[in-house]
């Protein structure tokens, strides 16, 4: 029994099986990027593009949209409604701006004492609107001016006048035949001035229409036709303010 | 090894002048289209606000009855005829029992002038106005109808002056109290008229 192992067909060594060698894969990162730069790039140049086609066509529709609207504006009927609108605001403020001097005289009528007499009558509208009156007053003493002084003061329309330039004067009377007729005749005279606005005396058509029934007959007579007859209208008519003035506050508002 | 490197370099390189070249100028162009895009649909909602609010005025002002319109165009005409506002002061007069002496007309003052009255700027309300001064005999009765029928004519005859009686004492001047008596009057009226013509050119002057 010696060396039996010598012969034995086992080898010594243990059998080897062939290893395939691994395979390294080598990632270059710098080419991944590459790639993805160029494909990033490509896409982007395409979405651009779509972008930009599909935003001019945008414009080209918004741009066809405006002409569009443009010709549906119509201009000339533009400047009628501004030349009707405009001409209800004047007309509006020409009518809210009016007086009327009939207050005046009423409110001189109302007031004047029996002495006094008003010698002189001056109404001036001034370019910013004030409206001065001033009147030349006569009477033959001081008591019936300052009994007329009392008097305006209670008026609506002449309260807060001022007197001034009051002049004293005494003079033999004269009589009919234009001589001496002995009697000595005092005499004083004053102004009365006072700046009236619009609130004082406003122009109320339907007040005066009523109040002057008389001389609107005058009116209903249309005796200014023939200027204008040939538009068939009268000139001078009782004027309709409140149907301008609410024609003209319906466009306003 | 060496075509692999230079490959992406290339490709890189086209990467780059794609953006460059084509990616943000067509975006930076884009911007300008976008604020076209935003000012072109500013002016259509502004355009179309308009034309709705044009159409719903030209409505209003084809619901006012052309009664009233033409009586608007009586008040505030678009022109002053001289003439036929002569000849209907004159009538006026004559109605109310006055005696026209003389009447004249003053040239018109167009609108857009702004004035300068005691240092205060008066700015011009957009009307043309005439003045017509009228000297006129009557009694006192008579004036107060002149008025009356002024103060109520179709178009305005505004009394911007009148003066009568004297502020000097003397007989002529104390008649003027009595109703009866015969007393001369001094009137400046003042009509107007009204042109969008006249308003703009004016105002395009100043």
């Amino acid at each position: 029994m010696e060396n039996t192992q010598g012969s034995s067909f086992i080898p010594k060594n243990p059998v080897r099986g062939s290893v395939k060698p691994r395979q390294v894969k080598k990632v270059y990162i710098f080419s991944y990027i590459a790639v993805i730069l160029f494909f990033v790039s490509l896409l982007a140049a395409a979405a651009t593009f779509f972008y930009t086609v599909s935003k001019e066509a945008q414009l080209s529709t918004l741009k066809e949209k405006l002409a569009e609207e443009q010709t549906r504006f119509n201009h000339s009927e533009l400047i009628a409604v501004k030349e009707l609108d405009e001409r209800m605001d004047k007309a509006y403020s020409l009518l809210q701006s009016k007086v009327s001097l009939q207050k005046v005289f009423k409110a001189l009528e109302e007031t004047t004492v029996h002495p006094v007499q008003i010698i002189g009558f001056e109404y001036k509208k001034e370019v910013n609107n004030d409206l001065n009156l001033a009147l030349a007053m006569k009477t033959h003493d001081f008591n019936s001016a300052l009994f007329q002084k009392e008097i305006i003061g209670g008026s609506s329309v002449l309260k807060g006048a001022s007197f001034n330039d009051v002049k004293y004067n005494e003079a033999l009377e004269t009589d009919s035949e234009g001589g001496n007729a002995g009697v000595i005749k005092g005499e004083v005279t004053f102004m009365l001035t006072k700046t009236l606005t619009q609130s004082d005396i406003p122009f109320d058509s339907t007040a005066i229409d009523i109040e002057t029934g008389d001389s609107n007959s005058n009116n209903s007579s249309e005796p200014y036709n023939d200027q204008s007859s040939s538009n068939e209208q009268s000139s001078v008519d009782i004027i309709q303010d409140e149907e301008i003035a609410s024609s003209s506050q319906a466009v306003n508002s | 090894m060496r075509y692999k490197l230079l490959s992406q370099i290339v490709l890189i390189l086209i990467a780059f002048v794609i953006i460059f070249s084509y990616v943000k100028p067509t975006l930076l162009s884009l911007r300008d289209t976008q604020d076209e895009i935003f000012q072109y649909t500013d002016a259509i909602n502004k355009i179309s606000q308009l034309n709705q609010r044009l159409s719903e005025l030209v409505q209003k002002r084809n619901s006012i009855p052309s009664s009233d319109i033409s009586l608007l165009e009586s008040y505030l005409p678009s022109s002053i005829d001289d003439m036929k506002i002569k000849a209907d002061i004159t009538k006026m007069a004559k109605e109310s029992g006055l005696t026209v002496s003389s009447l004249s007309s003053e040239d018109p003052v167009l609108p857009g002038n702004d004035v300068l009255f005691e240092g205060e700027r008066i700015v011009s309300d957009g009307t043309a106005h005439v003045d017509f001064t009228v000297d006129l005999s009557g009694s006192y009765e008579s004036l107060k109808n002149l008025i009356q029928l002024l103060e109520q004519n179709r178009y305005p005859l505004e009394i911007v002056e009148l003066t009568f009686g004297s502020f000097i004492e003397s007989d002529d001047a104390i008649q003027v109290a009595s109703e009866d008596a015969i007393a001369a009057y001094t009137l400046v009226l003042r009509t107007y008229s009204y042109s969008s013509h006249n308003t703009s050119s004016n105002n395009s002057s100043l």
